[in-house]
């Protein structure tokens, strides 16, 4: 097993747990990193993080993205009692945010979503969901079935009825 | 995969989009997003920023034509729009965040360069604030230029006051002294205007939270009773406070102030707001 721990720097961040992805990669970060995670959060409050959290759905390449998007992200939740521990300057939060999912192929991209969504980190969350609906503006549903490799199940005929119910987003 | 994605979290994406317009592109990918499209919990209409570079060439009535006509379109859309939510009932499909902007976001519009006012009536815009009322939860903003009644008054004051300064200058070479006399009366006051402004009525709200109205001088009534429960932060301008039935203004005023009829009321902007008449002369 290879034990990809992350660097989570004990800066009075208490109490240590493990993550173990679906592919037993372990990640050992501080409880204030994990709690950005609702789900981990609440694993914490009902003591239930002692022999490690095993994350089933959560491939160990994702996994890693999270830890590092947490471990950036973790002086925003202590920011929010104490302004003065940010970790990390908004600035540099933003670009590593954009760099972040910029980089992403859409493979990558939804298995990120779905693991933000699983772990219930809302910031991550929204943060993906953005990039995906930034993908969808603008363009034509062909383009969007293109981009997204969605399968046009309409028959012709149902599928000019709904155009025709939304002309006026068509007509240019 | 997308279609891996949960609909929870399909419909956050939806959230995600800037326009409606866009909203309504995603209706026709699948039976899917179809289903998904008429829970869409944020929908934002607008008419963007206008582009003013179009105007300078020698084609700009051409493109004044295509931007009224891109408005039209926007109107009508937010009327298909709104009708058929409305059309599928109370519940989940309840809209989170409504936004409706009809004024051109680019600073270098004004009142009178919105072409689209004619169809801005207070029947349609009383149609989208009772829409409000029943089906938004979250947030409600609307926009409008001058609403259709303000605007032909305006055009029509400026068409006498136009017609009165070419009866000025033509009375010079022409000596039609009595042209001159004939347009001076007008400008002073317009009584037919005046004569039934079309009211709306505030849309009574019990679950918005959110409300931002800018109401291009439409005449509108506050409700008699207890009726922003949720409000939290209401911004009203450009809105002419309706006297209803013979209510004091300022009552009116102070009862929309009330905690009373805003009970959760933290902020409140009033700009550009006034009452019918000027009789009330306390604020």
């Amino acid at each position: 097993m290879a034990a990809a721990a992350a660097e989570a720097t004990t800066d009075g961040g208490g109490k240590m747990i493990i993550l173990i992805s679906a592919d037993g990669k372990r990640f050992e970060v501080t409880e204030a990193v994990a709690s950005q995670s609702q789900l981990i959060s609440n694993m914490i409050e009902d003591d239930c993080t002692e022999n490690g959290v095993r994350l089933p759905n959560v491939d160990g390449d994702i996994l890693t993205m999270v830890v590092d998007y947490c471990n950036m992200h973790a002086g925003d939740a202590a920011a929010a009692g104490d302004t003065m521990k940010a970790s990390s300057t908004e600035e540099e939060l933003k670009k590593f945010d954009a760099e972040l999912v910029q980089a992403l192929e859409n493979p990558v991209l939804f298995k990120l979503i779905l693991a933000a969504n699983f772990l219930n980190i809302k910031s991550l969350l929204d943060m993906t969901c953005q990039r995906v609906a930034d993908m969808m503006s603008g363009k034509t549903p062909e383009q969007m079935r293109e981009t997204f490799s969605i399968e046009n199940d309409f028959t012709p005929e149902e599928e000019a009825a709904i155009r025709q119910e939304n002309a006026w987003a068509f007509d240019d | 995969m997308i279609s891996e994605l949960n609909d929870d979290v399909l419909l956050h994406i939806l959230c995600f989009l800037p326009s409606a317009t866009d909203v309504a592109r995603a209706a026709v990918l699948s039976q899917r997003w179809r289903r998904l499209w008429a829970l869409a919990p944020a929908l934002h209409f607008a008419v963007g920023p206008g582009s003013f570079a179009d105007e300078q060439g020698k084609d700009r009535e051409k493109f004044a034509v295509s931007r009224r006509d891109a408005a039209r379109r926007l109107i009508a859309g937010v009327d298909a729009t709104l009708a058929r939510r409305a059309a599928s009932g109370e519940g989940d499909d309840d809209v989170d965040a409504l936004a409706i902007s009809l004024v051109y976001s680019s600073d270098r519009y004004y009142f009178h360069d919105h072409h689209h006012e004619a169809d801005v009536t207070p029947l349609r815009v009383g149609g989208w604030l009772r829409f409000a009322e029943r089906h938004v939860k979250g947030s409600f903003a609307l926009e409008l230029p001058l609403v259709a009644p303000v605007a032909a008054a305006v055009a029509v004051a400026a068409a006498r006051r136009a017609a009165w300064e070419k009866a000025n200058i033509t009375s010079v070479t022409d000596e039609g002294v009595v042209i001159f006399v004939e347009h001076v009366a007008p400008s002073a006051n317009a009584e037919e205007e005046e004569a039934a402004p079309e009211v709306v009525e505030l849309p009574r709200s019990t679950r918005a939270e959110v409300m931002s109205l800018n109401l291009g001088y439409a005449t509108v009534s506050v409700p008699a009773t207890g009726a922003f429960r949720a409000l939290t932060d209401f911004t009203i301008h450009h809105a002419v406070l309706d006297a209803g039935g013979g209510d004091d203004d300022d009552l009116r005023l102070g009862h929309l102030l009330s905690s009373s009829c805003c009970p959760r009321l933290r902020r409140l902007r009033l700009r550009q707001t006034r009452p019918t008449r000027s009789r009330s002369s306390g604020w």
